[in-house]
Order: structure tokens, then sequence, then C-alpha cells
């Protein structure tokens, strides 16, 4: 504006001179109308610098906002918007990254730059949430079906063959549903489900391995290591040739078998999964070896049905092993996978392998009865005490005399109290009253067919035997509570 | 969420029995006397290692599942392997020879092995 | 691990090759009664058992106090051996005499020549069904009665408290003792031994 009045100021001055010279250089007749000409054109002229000048002021301020605000938009774009959003992923809310980046000055850049933070944070938030939620779950899942392997495994010692054929099945599902609870836990970055205190050998990793997968029975193990993987890294180990084997299983035909042949090196242990399917392409090969050595797990290149390979991946990145795929001598597919040597142990010499059960029992029993050689009278004298303790515990709930039936806790010796129910202090046995008492109810499951249970009863005492049954079962159930199961 | 596991192994029952509950093991009893025969090969599943170790001596089914640590049906089947392949004999109780489907428990023994019995017990 | 360590393992000389026969003798009673003790005290091996790995915490305590420190009932059963010669050994089988351990007698007990049901005499109940059972199938037994140094009954009372016949042989004895586990172990011989002579006759 300055610059346009200096402009005006500058032509007024010099169109007057030279109106005044060109008025005073005419004759006096003239001069009224020259002036007033004159006067009319440096007007004019004047004007039209002014508006020129001030044209030129406006177009030199105009291009310098364009240039800053074409400077700020770039920032915003290469610098302020990356940043937020990296920060964003980074875990930091849409408040803090708000606050701590360089506020462009146009008040239309602030908003887009809160839009695109608020919604990348909302995004971001959403996707945390959804994964600790799955995480979470796939932890819960895994507890369970570790608790649940384990009482399986009880059951299974206890429980005669009719029933181990069916707890060996549900053995099998929930070792297989607790496999894909661990690889939801690898996905979302959970920690594993279970960790070995101790190394676990070739064998075992194996069994584990093929133990977790549907058509265990399809694969067979070629396997003389008796090497072992160190606890921390055993349950990852297994998992991955898990995840190997039933690939193999899944894409090869159901009548082929898989092999799996494990080979010890200088650098540790190769292990090789070779099915008999379709040999894959070598764009397939190449694409699967991608899925298992990529940098970082990118969870937008998880398919929903075939996890395995990036599952692997995680736990190839992990522990360090290295996965490669190859054309299978078989026909099909190979898989090699390295475990590497800091993973690997070698037992002690001269121990068999997984021997470590035996040894276990073996060291117990030296410290329990002394060296070993086995002198009855020598483990009579150390178990002595042993049954003193039994006496002891056994005490409280012993009290003496004529209170003691009364006491003991079962459902006879608390409702038969009369007379002709004792002898001498003793609650009396009348025969046959707890087969009865056992088969009327349940049917008694575990009693053997040799003989009709209810043979001796007519159809009264089948009754009363009934309704004992029920009341020994009420009664029964808490005394049995209160008291700790015999071994 | 992880779980302490020292006292559990991997391998799970029925990769150990190759997904067999039970085999024809009317044939052995719970005291059959288990010999091997031959010495372990490399490669031989652990526990058949393990049991042609222990019963370089005659040893009952019972001990066996003890030191392994395995249900008795579990050995049985185990067992069964070896015994179709000839790398263990067993000697079955005499008792338990001629199962028949009758009340065979109601059968007494034979006075003769009685008198053994208490020989050997007077003995102890 | 070899022949000699796992021999150490069971605490025994192995048995002899010759042995060629095995008998059983089951001792059933209830909880804490003292069936384990009774094994130990005669056996020529630690008595084992098929859930020894979960058990191992109480190695050397009876079975009483075992299960104090533990959440969950796992063992099945455990046993002892004793070689009577060098054809016969005979495995000593401690059974818990509750209903839901009886599969346990089809299972392992087949061709048991005979039954001890150990008794204490503050809780007889916890032997009834185990005296049911033997009696539905026909199992020979002798009932001995651990001396827990409780009130003294006298055996006519128990006997009838228990509605024992006549002929079952009824003893007193104290577990821990190997002399006096021994004549529980003959008594009940001797009484399979009468019973078999007189069908024999």
């Amino acid at each position: 504006m300055d610059r346009t009045l200096l402009v005006l100021l500058a032509a007024v001055v010099v169109t007057g001179g030279a109106c005044l010279l060109a008025t005073a250089s005419v004759p006096a007749g003239d001069r009224a109308l020259v002036a007033t000409y004159t006067g009319v054109a440096a007007l004019a002229l004047c004007a039209t610098l002014a508006f020129a000048a001030h044209g030129f002021q406006t177009a030199r301020r105009l291009r310098g906002r364009v240039a800053t605000m074409e400077a700020e938009l770039l920032r915003l774009a290469d610098e302020t918007l990356p940043g937020a959003v990296k920060r964003l992923r980074d875990g930091a809310s849409s408040d803090t990254v708000l606050a701590s980046v360089v506020q462009p000055t146009g008040s239309a850049h602030r908003r887009i730059l809160r839009t695109l933070v608020d919604e990348v944070g909302r995004g971001e938030r959403m996707r945390a949430a959804a994964m600790s939620a799955c995480a979470n779950a796939a932890g819960r899942v895994q507890a369970l079906a570790t608790s649940m392997l384990a009482d399986l495994r009880e059951m299974e010692n206890r429980h005669d063959e009719e029933t181990l054929g069916d707890l060996l099945k549900l053995d099998h599902a929930t070792a297989q549903a607790g496999r894909l609870a661990d690889s939801i836990a690898v996905l979302t970055g959970a920690r594993s489900g279970r960790r070995w205190t101790k190394p676990i050998v070739m064998e075992s990793i194996l069994r584990g391995a093929v133990g977790r997968i549907s058509a265990y029975q399809r694969v067979r193990i070629h396997s003389t290591s008796t090497a072992a993987v160190a606890g921390y890294a055993a349950e990852g180990v297994m998992h991955a040739l898990a995840e190997l084997m039933d690939n193999a299983t899944s894409f090869s035909p159901p009548s082929e078998e898989v092999h799996v042949y494990v080979e010890e090196i200088h650098t540790g242990i190769v292990v090789t999964v070779e099915d008999g399917g379709l040999a894959m392409s070598s764009a397939a090969l190449e694409r699967a070896e991608q899925a298992v050595s990529a940098e970082a797990l990118d969870l937008a290149t998880l398919s929903g049905t075939r996890l395995g390979l990036a599952v692997v991946g995680c736990l190839a990145r992990k522990h360090g092993l290295t996965v490669s795929f190859r054309p299978s001598s078989r026909g099909g597919t190979g898989v090699v996978v390295m475990i590497p040597r800091q993973l690997v142990t070698q037992p002690a010499p001269e121990a068999a392998p997984a021997g470590s059960r035996a040894a276990g029992a073996q060291r117990r029993t030296e410290t329990a009865s002394g060296p070993g050689d086995g002198a009855p009278a020598a483990t009579a004298t150390l178990t002595a005490p042993a049954n003193d303790v039994a006496e002891t515990v056994a005490a409280p709930d012993a009290p003496t005399g004529a209170a003691a039936p009364a006491a003991s806790g079962t459902p006879q010796a608390e409702s038969d109290t009369t007379g002709e129910n004792m002898i001498a202090g003793l609650p009396k046995r009348r025969r046959g009253q707890t087969l009865a008492a056992a088969s009327a109810p349940s049917e008694a499951s575990a009693d053997a067919p040799k003989k009709k249970p209810a043979k001796p009863l007519d159809p009264g005492a089948k009754f009363t035997a009934f309704r004992e049954a029920g009341r020994r079962k009420r009664t029964g159930n808490d005394a049995h509570a209160s008291e700790p199961d015999d071994a | 969420m992880t779980r302490s596991v020292d006292r559990e192994d991997p391998d799970r029952l029925y990769i150990v029995t190759g997904g067999r509950s039970r085999v024809d093991e009317s044939s052995i009893d719970s005291v059959s006397l288990i010999v091997s025969e031959c010495d372990p090969t490399p490669g031989m599943q652990s526990e058949h290692v393990k049991i042609l170790r222990m019963c370089t001596g005659p040893k009952a089914v019972v001990e066996i599942a003890a030191e392994l640590g395995l249900p008795v049906s579990v050995v049985k089947i185990l067992l069964c392997d070896l015994l179709d392949t000839g790398r263990i004999t067993a000697r079955h109780p005499s008792s338990a020879a001629a199962p028949t489907p009758g009340p065979a428990k109601t059968r007494l023994p034979d006075p003769t092995v009685l008198k053994q019995v208490l020989v050997g017990l007077e003995k102890l | 691990m070899d022949l000699k360590s796992s021999d150490q393992a069971t605490g025994a000389a192995p048995l002899p090759s010759t042995v060629s026969n095995a008998l059983k003798i089951v001792i059933v009673g209830g909880f804490g009664v003292g069936k384990t003790t009774m094994v130990r005290s005669v056996s020529e091996i630690r008595p084992l058992s098929t859930e020894e790995i979960m058990t191992r915490a109480g190695v050397g305590i009876d079975d009483a106090g075992e299960v104090r420190g533990k959440t969950t009932t796992t063992v099945a059963f455990d046993f002892g051996r004793i070689t009577l010669n060098d054809e016969m050994v005979l495995y000593l089988f401690g059974a818990p005499g509750q209903q839901r351990f009886w599969f346990l007698w089809d299972r392992l007990f087949s061709g048991t020549l005979g039954a001890v049901v150990l008794v204490d005499t503050r809780r007889v109940q916890d032997s009834w069904y185990a005296i049911d059972r033997l009696e539905h199938h026909g199992m020979p037994f002798i009932v001995a009665r651990n001396d827990f140094g409780g009130p003294e009954h006298r055996p006519e009372d128990i006997r009838e408290a228990l509605d024992l016949s006549e002929d079952i042989p009824l003893i007193d004895c104290d577990a821990r003792d190997r002399q006096s586990s021994k004549k529980v172990l003959i008594t009940l011989v001797n009484h399979l031994y009468s019973l078999s002579t007189r069908e024999h006759v």
C-alpha cells in the first residue's frame, strides 16, 4: 500500500511537474485549455500508475502466501501426518500426538490433521482392543486346554480299556484345540501357552508336535536322535513342527504318509517333513518361503483359514529357526527346519533318551530307602516312622469309646444308632447292603456282571435297599468330602 | 497363562500307542512275567527300548507299568507290539492261563501250589 | 537306564531268571487302614504304583499321610513282591475298598488267590463294601484287624458286627510288623488250603 502511495506520489509529482511545464510553455491564451487537458491526462496517468502499482503489489503478496501454504501442505503431507500416524501406531493417544506435532497455521490444515489423527487413532484403538481380546481369549483357552490335558492324562491312568479309548479321543481333540489357541496367541503376540522347565528330547518334541494334528496316524517319524531342545524353546519348536506337519497332511492325499526325518548336524538339528502330495510350483514355494521368513508379521496378509505358515514365521523369528521349502523326493513338498545349536542340548552320557522319569525314580528311591541294596529290614525300619504319621493323621477323627462309631461320619453310624445295629460299639454290617446301595441308583457301572446283583433280594428288600442307597449317597458324599480320598 | 509343567511330558498317550486304546491283550495278565529276547535297536520307540532294557530278567507287567509311569493298559499295548515281533516272551501266571468264561474267580487254587506258597512265606 | 540302575529303582535284586509263575494276593481296605504299610513290611521291593509319578512328594509316608498334601486322588493301587522260590513269585496288591476303584478287580486282580480285608475298628464301615463285593464274587478272604490302639473289641463282637461266617478267619495284626503281616498272609493261604483240599476231596 505504501508503495502504491509512493508510486502515486511520484506520479503526482512527475505528472504535476510535466503539467506545469507544459502549461508554462504554451501561450497564455491556451494555458487554461492545456492545463485542463494535461491535468486530466496526469490524473489519469497517476491513477493508472497507482492501480498498476497496487496490482503488482497484490500479486506479489499473493504469490508469497501461496508459496507458504504450499510449503505447509508439503510439511503436513510429508512430515506431520506420517509422523503422527507412526506415533499413533506406536500406541500414543491422538491427543498426545496432536499436542506434540507442529500445528499447521491454516485452520483447514489443522482440521485435516485433527480428523486424520482422530480416525487413525480410533482405528488403532480398535485394532489393539481386538488383538488384546483375542490374545486374552487365546490365553484362557490355552490354560483350559493345558489343565484339561493334565486331567485327561490323570483319568487315562485311572480308567480301564473301555474308557481309555474315549479318553484318548478327547485328549486328541483337546490337544488340537490347544494348538489353535496357541496359534492365535502367537499371532497376537501373546506368550506361549506352556513353558517346559526341562529340556525335551527329540522323540518327545516330535510326538508332542504330531499329537496336535488331526491326521497324526499318517505321520511316520524316523529319528535316532538323542538330543534335546531347551525347555524355553521346546513349546515353540513343537508348535512350528505341528503346523508344518498339519500342512503336509492337509495338502497330500489321505492315503499318503508323511515322513519326518531328523538329522543332527554340527550347527544344530535338521527336521525334514516330506509329503507325497502335489509338488508346489516354484512361485508357491517362493510365497511359502516368504511367509515364513518375512521380517515381521503383517496381519493384513493373513487369510482367514490358513494361519499355519504365518505362525511358523512368528515362531521361527522368535527362536531363530530356519525354514525352507523344496520339492520333495517323494513327489510332494519337503520342508526343512533347522533348529539352531544354541537351542539343542545333549542328554547326559549313557542316559537313555527320555529317561528323566526313571532317573528321577531312582534318585528319589535312593534317598527314601537308603543306598538301594534292597535289604527289606532296612526298608522296614525306615518306614516305621511313616506309619506313625499315618496314625497321627488318622487319630483326630477317631475318638475313643462309644462315641467312635457315631463320629466316624458314615450315614449308617449316624442314622442307625439303635441297639440292634450296634455290636459293642461297632456298627453292624448287613450283607449285600452296600452292593444294593451301589447298584440301585446308578446301575453300578463298576459292578462286575458275573451274577445278577439283585438276585438275593425280594422286591421289598430291593425297595429298602433303594431308599438306603439314596440316603447313603446323600450323606455319604458329605462324609467322603470331609475325608481325603485313599490313594 | 504360562503354566509350569515340570512333571508332565509332551507325549500324549495316543501317540505312544499309535492311536490304539486296546489290543487283544487277554493273553497278557497284570502279573505276566516279561523277558526280553533281544537288545534295543536305534530308532525304536523309547518305551520299547526301556522295556527291553528293564526286562533282561523276568519282570511283571505291573512293575513295568510302574517304572514307565504309564497305565497298565497302555503298557499291555506296547508289550503286544514286542510280543508280536518276538522281541520279548511272556510267562503267564498259571492261574490265568486258562481263562474260562464262567466265574473263574471262584475257582480255588491248586493245593500243591498253595503248599509251595506256604513254604515260601514261612521262609520270609 | 541300564538294568542295574533300574533295579536300584525298585530297591531289590531282580527275580531269578527261572521264575515262571506269578501269583496274586490282594489286600483291600479303606483309606488309611494300612494297606501300603502291610505291603511294604513284607515286600522285597519298595511298594510301587502305576501312579508313582504323581505321588512322589509323599515317598516314605504311608498312604494316609501322603494324601494330606495333595488335592487329587490318583493312585489306583500299589503293590509289592515276594519271591517264593525259583519258580514262583507272589505279588501283593494294596487295593482301595471304595466302590469307585473296584473296576481294578477285573482289570488287575483276575486269578487272585485270595484277599485280606484290612479293618480299622474305628471305621469298620469302610470295609463293608469290600466284604460285600468279595462275598458276591465268591472270592475267598480273611479279615485282619490292624491295631491302631483304639478301643478294644472282642473278636466275636467284630465278627458279629461284620456279619462274618464262622469259617472266615479273623485275626489281629500290626501292619508295620513284618512277622505280623507274614502271619496274616500265612493265615490266608492256610484258609485257602483248607478250602481247596475240602473241595478237592
